[in-house]
């Protein structure tokens, strides 16, 4: 699935990584919208209350069962996770073990720095797609750069 | 049985995952998992471990009991319930 980030969307989502992570911690937040079934419109980036450290991230049940009630409310998926790294973007293990998503197709774009380069462009970023069952496949840069569109 | 009898014994749930709705129909003196189950199946989650996942009240943070009798969990037609993970979500490098 290709999705498509409106620009104020994707300048708020990276606004919120820098400030929530402060260049010191891990942040989160999901990419919500909707799909004909190939193509989905982002409308929001959902940032929910959760914890953070160098080296990792959780979102508490009580943050996701809000979130779950919002999208529901307003008919939203959440198409893609998006995570930072102190360093480097990868996919780690408790990166493939605990996602919120888990049909097949789910993305998790990964970005270094805690978010110093932003997302314009994707500089740096790993983008991973759920292949179910605990598996996920690496989407190369010249593919990530399809899937993923930002509006310049 | 009397029309009104299975009237009483089947019930409609709504299962809702990632914003998304899907009805069920429900046997209350059957337990909650074969729902569970069917949600996990009709949403196509394919999880690394489906006992991660629950059934939950909207705005409620633990699972309902899924081996417990629909009916005993007093579930009444039209109740909505949300599939999420009961295991928080977490990331880290």
């Amino acid at each position: 699935m290709q999705i498509e980030i409106p620009r104020r969307v994707w300048i708020d989502a990276e606004r919120t990584l820098r400030e929530c992570g402060r260049r010191a911690c891990e942040c989160v937040l999901y990419l919500c919208g909707t799909t004909d079934g190939s193509h989905a419109n982002v409308s929001a980036a959902y940032h929910p209350a959760h914890t953070g450290s160098a080296v990792g991230y959780e979102v508490p049940i009580p943050e996701l069962t809000k979130m779950n009630s919002w999208l529901f409310e307003r008919r939203l998926s959440v198409f893609a996770q998006v995570h930072t790294h102190p360093g480097s973007a990868f996919h780690s293990a408790t990166d493939d073990r605990w996602p919120t998503i888990e049909t097949v197709g789910f993305l998790s774009l990964v970005v270094p720095n805690f978010a110093a380069l932003g997302l314009a462009g994707l500089d740096g970023c790993y983008l991973a797609e759920y292949e179910g069952c605990g598996r996920w496949r690496e989407i190369k840069r010249e593919e990530m750069l399809t899937r993923v569109r930002l509006e310049m | 049985m009397s029309s009104a009898t299975a009237t009483e014994t089947q019930i409609d749930i709504q299962v809702v995952y990632n914003g998304q709705p899907k009805d069920f129909k429900a046997n209350v003196h059957q337990p909650l998992r074969p729902i569970f189950q069917r949600s996990l199946a009709e949403f196509g989650v394919q999880a690394a471990q489906p006992d991660e996942y629950g059934l939950f009240l909207p705005g409620q943070n633990n699972p309902l009991a899924l081996d417990s009798k629909i009916a005993d969990l007093g579930l009444s037609s039209g109740t909505v319930l949300h599939l999420q993970r009961r295991v928080p979500p977490s990331g880290g490098c």
